[in-house]
């Protein structure tokens, strides 16, 4: 008891000391609890983050079987509710909702597929515009969108007869109800694709309309055999959803696969199908946290090392402080058990009592930066691994605390009593550390080197230490160089007439120990410089992501109005300063996708990366849009063909046609009828949306059943075209261009030999064999094969001659052949995957409407007009949806990479803040020795303020020291591994990763540190010169 | 409770230097000393004569580097470190120099009384020897907080609660004035009367001295006289030297050749001059 009282009250009565210790720990622990709450909250951000934007149907499980209905005694239901019912579980899922659907052809103004659809709870998710909506009954009673209704003319109370897959008969359905669908969008009915009326996209298959819906009942109960899928689909509750339950739930989708797997099948009943994406979700979602881990590990554990070499010099200062208490032990003769006590118990109650506020505060420490660095609503929880790691802190914390006081408590009581230190150093031991150290130093970069890694990209944790490693090894060298360059320096300093530097200089040769700051300093500096380096880049590289992933700083997705034909003209208008650009997108499933740019706007405009491609965006620009040759225009409403036909073939009939494309981009096509030997001339009106252009033109032969072309059957004829207002005008003007065989290119095998002949084109044409096809000419405003850019994976998919002829969709959904020769690593708004083309001669190559897949967009600068979307609304184009590159680069901001190099640079700067506090300590620890000489220099005449200016001169190479090698080391580590980290290697998505060190930035916090380095030096100097006056003399006998 | 003896046989001490640039240091050189249970005897000397030395091998907290000390019946130089600090509990008292330096300064007199008897202590000692010094009035006093002459009178209570049979005290008034001085003093010889521990007190207080039963002066790591009773004498050491008293060595150059007579009167030293004897 009196051991526990003598304790406590000497607590109190060293409460400095004291509190410096607890503090410490305090810090130590705190700062190793950090890591683990901190990745446990990122592991949850990231989960959270995946599962929320992860796409409803990859996030959904789909209990799916295909099967034949209509079979009497068969539950085809069966197992996909037994799944269903497997699956259910209300923590991770919302019940099952289960839909039935038959494919379907229905014969309405045309022939259209359809679905006949049945699903859980329609009702309560349609808006019923007239009629009622279905019951439970089995009644062939069926409900139909508005849009059905109103496109096919059908009122309630109407008869549909759709023919039902699997089945030629036709399926009578009353319409009983017009309904409209409640968020068609929305998480209800995203999994079924019953709302998907659209015109056909290919020619052999049917436009669709919307389902029509009938009643489970109805179908249940149909005496018709036809096919249709069963499913059910399980919508998960993803903020249900949390770390532990990972396994748990892999588990459960792997044994549904499994039951289904396993299940029955009989002749009309596939295999049920498991489907869900979350696995790949998942699987993505540990890669992040994998990335998060190397991450967030490495400065934790630095920050504990860190903490716990400052707990040892806190505990080593305290103990020398406290020795008097041991001495007067030993010198009563008190047992060894009461002398241990007193050596230790002090500093392992304040690191015991530490422990669990360390802890708590820890974990308030999360849950304040989660909300910065995660985002609101993140769970911070106190996860086992925490508990653990701030046992093993405290455990370190209390063997750094025994070894500190262990050299008072074996020191003899003389020793003790006269305040003498042993002047024995370990030097062996300290050079086989510093050895190891400068040899771990080494052997990292080189193991880097020798790996391959350094340079490759590929991601090694051992990148991350790189800086630290090479920090230490460099600084150890200085400290072990110090004593010897101080010597050389200590003539210079003894005929100086620099008193101060001259003490300085003694003092860092007497101890090289002091010097031992350096190391300390040098290795959080350069943990520091590598995470701002790092930190400042992949901010950077986030930002240039997202805006290559938008491409460009806001995007505008725009529906024109029905006279805008061009939207280049549109933006033009709208911004005449040129800070916005018309671009348009092309996504067929499954293809190349095809972005096109209006190449006299991109620079500047859209996102590019100067590392994107070997060549300048200036050349590649050129390139694009140099092909093109200029259009052949028909301005009026009449065209004349006049043909004088030199040669025909003996056999068959040589047929004239003619081609033009409306400014809608609609083509016309004119069979202008036989073209006899001699003078022949056709006149048509122009029904294409004026300005037309001519883009084809046909000399063909046409045979009858029995007839055969002579082997060298060709055409011979000069062509005039001529326009005018009306086909009964008199004053015909030659069409520009017509005549000029530089507009025209062939197409189809063959040969054609053009030659202009007066105002007349001259045309000799052949087909390659008689029985082929007669070669056309199309207008060479659209090049054969679009010059492209295309993007680093899809240039993957072809080798070096099939680059040139790489198969796509154009605006239209027509296939058109790209020159991809030039190669990017990224497109803007495409990513690596995409061809990029130029607006202009994508237009040019439409020979319809825009399809349904090609979304028109204006990329916006940031200094477009800020009134540019009603600018736009005033030339006819609406903005439907617009993306902000900002606001991409919040979500990359959201991931895991993200979270932990946030957390890396926090936990560099507490290193910092550490090391500069442990740098005081140890100042301060000596603080006392350091007063008696003073104190004796100052009775030998010395000035206080030389005092002083000597030990800030010998604090400031120390610190400076520490802040070169830390600088130093940071920048050569960044430089060599930055690009091997994990936060950048093996980036397989957006633009090339930047790793450019920021100097500007490391510049300024230099300077603030310099600032911060001075005031330490000045402040330690002033305390220990206050401290040094003659009555430490006194107490320095013994 | 009464004293020990203690003795000192041709004591030799080394302070070991750093074998850089700072030499071994012989601080004693052969010291031979002896008191008697119960007796007072006063250590004098110049600084740096070695009498803190001595006091520190009689404490157990420095070895010999030759020769021999005998607390009581313990050869402390031949004991274990273990052995020695039990020795030290069980018989030996210490007074440091600075009053502050012999208490913990955050606890109470009585908790430091009790801390040094732990050894020896059934709980009731502490207060007894409070009782029996009249020093009950300070038992609750934090020691920290007291003057330099009260911390003083305290650590002599502490130093006899703990040992109890030799009390051994460096320049006990050294930082005090007069009315304080005279309470350490008047306590040391309570200490010495009353209790019968044998003390031994270094000091350069001239009061001290003369309020010594037996002074022994230590000289250039040697027993140079020793006193009894105001009178100084000289002390033939076990190799038969004699260490002439500072007035007397004066007139003596070193190198200056006596020649040593006796008779009944005593001994007589006589200059020996080489010229004058015509050789």
């Amino acid at each position: 008891m009196l051991s526990l009282r003598l304790t406590l009250r000497a607590l109190t009565w060293r409460a400095a000391a004291s509190l410096t210790v607890f503090l410490v720990a305090l810090i130590g622990i705190t700062a190793a609890a950090v890591g683990p709450i901190y990745l446990h909250a990122v592991d949850e951000a990231v989960l959270a983050h995946r599962l929320t934007h992860a796409p409803q149907s990859q996030r959904d499980l789909r209990i799916v079987q295909d099967t034949t209905i209509g079979v009497s005694g068969v539950d085809w239901h069966r197992a996909v509710t037994t799944l269903a019912r497997q699956a259910d579980d209300p923590h991770w899922f919302d019940p099952p909702v289960f839909s039935e659907n038959a494919p379907a052809e229905w014969q309405g103004k045309q022939n259209y597929d359809t679905d006949i659809a049945a699903v859980d709870d329609l009702c309560q998710h349609v808006k019923v515009v007239s009629g009622r909506c279905l019951s439970d009954s089995k009644g062939a009673k069926t409900v139909i969108t508005q849009r059905t209704a109103q496109r096919q003319g059908i009122s309630v109370g109407d008869e549909l007869k759709p023919v039902p897959g699997g089945n030629s008969a036709k399926l009578p359905l009353q319409v009983i109800g017009v309904i409209t669908p409640i968020e068609p969008h929305g998480a209800f009915w995203s999994p079924w694709p019953y709302f998907n009326a659209a015109d056909s996209v290919f020619s052999n298959k049917p436009p669709r309309i919307d389902a029509f819906f009938v009643s489970h009942q109805f179908l249940t109960y149909l005496n018709m055999q036809i096919v249709e899928t069963i499913s059910a689909n399980l919508r998960l509750r993803a903020d249900n959803v949390k770390l532990d339950d990972l396994g748990a739930l892999r588990a459960r989708l792997a044994g549904l696969q499994t039951a289904a797997a396993h299940s029955n099948a009989v002749s009309t009943v596939s295999v049920p199908t498991v489907r869900s994406g979350l696995p790949s979700v998942l699987d993505a979602m540990q890669g992040e946290m994998s990335i998060a881990r190397t991450l967030v590990i490495l400065p934790a554990a630095q920050l504990v090392v860190l903490a716990i070499v400052l707990l040892y010099a806190v505990v080593a200062g305290t103990a020398a402080a406290g020795g008097h208490d041991v001495a007067l032990a030993k010198l009563r003769g008190r047992r060894t058990r009461s002398v241990l006590t007193q050596g230790l118990a002090q500093p392992v109650l304040l690191v015991v009592i530490a422990a669990p506020i360390a802890g708590a505060i820890a974990w308030g420490i999360v849950r304040t930066i989660a909300r910065g660095l995660l985002g609101a609503g993140v769970e911070v929880v106190f996860p086992v691994a925490a508990v653990e790691v701030v046992i093993a802190a405290t455990a370190a914390s209390v063997v750094a605390a025994v070894v500190a006081a262990r050299r008072i408590l074996v020191s003899p009581v003389g020793q003790l009593l006269r305040r003498t230190e042993s002047t024995a150093t370990p030097r062996l031991g300290l050079i086989l550390v510093d050895a190891a150290t400068v040899a771990l130093g080494i052997a990292g970069v080189v193991e880097l080197a020798a790996t391959g890694t350094l340079d490759s990209g590929s991601a090694n944790p051992l990148s991350a230490v790189a800086a630290v490693m090479l920090g230490a090894a460099i600084a150890v060298l200085v400290v072990r160089l110090l004593p010897l360059v101080g010597r050389a320096a200590l003539r210079w300093t003894t005929e100086s007439r620099r008193l101060a530097v001259f003490l300085a200089v003694r003092q860092i040769v007497r101890r090289p120990l002091g010097a031992r700051v350096i190391v300390l300093l040098g290795v959080a500096l350069s943990l520091a410089t590598f995470a701002v380096t790092m930190w400042s880049s992949a901010s950077y590289n986030r930002e240039q992501r997202a805006l290559e992933q938008g491409g460009a700083n806001t995007v505008l997705m725009v529906r024109t109005g029905p006279h805008v034909y061009d939207l280049r003209t549109a933006v033009d208008k709208a911004d005449p300063s040129g800070h916005s650009m018309a671009a348009a997108i092309v996504r067929v499933a499954r293809t190349t996708p095809v972005l096109a740019v209006d190449t006299d706007r991109f620079d500047g405009v859209a996102a590019w990366s100067p590392h994107d491609a070997n060549v300048g965006i200036g050349a590649i620009l050129s390139r694009l849009r140099s092909h093109a040759a200029p259009s052949i225009p028909v301005t009026r409403s009449a065209l004349r063909l006049d043909v004088k036909a030199t040669s025909v073939p003996d056999v068959g009939t040589v047929m004239l046609g003619l081609t033009l494309t409306g400014a809608d981009h609609q083509d016309r096509a004119y069979n202008l009828g036989p073209v006899h030997q001699g003078q022949n001339s056709f006149t048509r009106p122009v029904t294409c949306v004026l300005p037309c252009r001519i883009t084809g033109l046909l000399l063909s032969v046409k045979t009858g059943a029995k007839q055969e072309l002579p082997k060298n059957a060709q055409i011979a004829a000069t062509v005039t075209a001529s326009v005018a207002t009306s086909t009964t005008a008199t004053n015909w003007q030659p069409v520009a261009g017509f005549d000029q065989p530089s507009r025209w290119r062939q197409d189809g095998s063959g040969v054609v030999q053009l030659q202009t002949a007066g105002t007349a084109l001259a045309i000799r044409s052949q087909p390659s064999t008689p029985e082929s096809t007669w070669p056309d000419l199309l207008s060479a405003d659209s090049p054969a094969h679009l010059p492209a850019v295309v993007g680093k994976v899809t240039a993957s998919l072809y080798d070096g001659t099939s680059i040139h002829d790489v198969a796509a969709f154009g605006l239209d959904s027509n296939p058109i052949d790209l020159d991809g020769s030039t190669i990017a690593l990224s497109l803007p708004g495409l990513d690596r995957n995409g061809a990029m083309v130029d607006f202009g001669a994508a237009l040019a190559t439409m020979r319809g409407p825009l399809s349904p897949q090609t979304q028109l967009a204006v990329y916006v600068a940031h200094s477009a007009p800020s009134d540019l979307v009603a600018r736009l609304a005033r030339e006819g184009v609406t903005v439907t949806r617009t993306i902000r590159a900002s606001t991409l680069d919040d979500q990359l901001d959201k991931t895991g990479p993200a979270f932990a190099d946030g957390l890396f640079l926090v936990a560099a700067i507490l290193a910092t803040v550490l090391a500069l506090g442990a740098t005081v300590l140890a100042s301060a620890t000596t603080a006392r020795r350091r007063a008696y000489e003073f104190a004796a220099l100052e009775t030998a005449g010395v000035s206080r303020p030389t005092l002083r200016r000597a030990l800030a001169v010998e604090q400031g190479v120390l610190l400076v020291l520490g802040l070169a090698v830390g600088l130093a080391a940071g920048l050569i580590g960044a430089n060599l591994a930055l690009p091997n980290t994990p936060v950048f290697a093996n980036q397989h998505v957006g633009p090339p990763i930047d790793t450019s060190l920021p100097y500007g930035l490391i510049g300024v916090l230099t300077a603030a540190l310099v600032v911060v380095f001075a005031v330490t030096s000045l402040i330690i100097a002033r305390a220990v010169s206050h401290q040094a006056n003659a009555t430490r003399l006194r107490e320095a006998e013994a | 409770m009464s004293g020990i003896p203690i003795r000192c046989e041709s004591v030799v001490h080394i302070y070991p230097g750093n074998g850089k640039d700072m030499d071994n240091v012989v601080a004693l050189r052969g010291v031979d000393l002896e008191a008697d249970a119960g007796e007072f005897v006063a250590l004098l000397g110049p600084s740096g004569s070695g009498k803190s030395t001595v006091l520190g091998l009689l404490a157990g907290v420095l070895r010999p580097s030759a020769g021999r000390v005998i607390i009581g019946e313990h050869d402390i130089s031949r004991i274990t470190p273990r052995a020695l600090g039990r020795l030290r509990g069980a018989l030996v008292g210490t007074v440091l120099q600075n009053p502050a330096r012999n208490l913990l300064p955050y606890a109470t007199v009585i908790e430091n009384m009790r801390f040094a008897a732990e050894a020896n202590d059934d709980g009731t000692r502490a207060e007894d020897m409070l009782e029996e010094l009249d020093l009950t009035h300070l038992s609750h006093r934090v020691a920290g907080r007291m003057s330099g002459g009260e911390q003083q009178r305290v650590a002599i209570a502490v130093a006899v609660c703990g040992g109890g049979k030799l009390l051994l005290a460096d320049e006990p008034t050294s930082q005090m004035d007069t009315s304080g001085r005279d309470e350490v003093v008047d306590l040391l010889h309570r200490v010495n009367s009353h209790l019968g521990v044998t003390v031994v007190v270094v000091t350069h207080d001239p009061h001290i001295a003369r309020q010594s039963g037996r002074t022994i002066t230590i000289r250039d790591g040697r027993v140079g006289t020793e006193g009894r009773h105001g009178r100084d004498f000289a002390v033939v050491g076990r190799d038969g030297s004699l260490q002439l008293p500072p007035d007397v060595r004066e007139q003596f150059a070193p190198g200056t050749m006596l020649e040593v007579s006796h008779d009944a009167d005593g001994i007589h030293l006589q200059r020996w001059d080489p010229k004058e004897s015509g050789s």
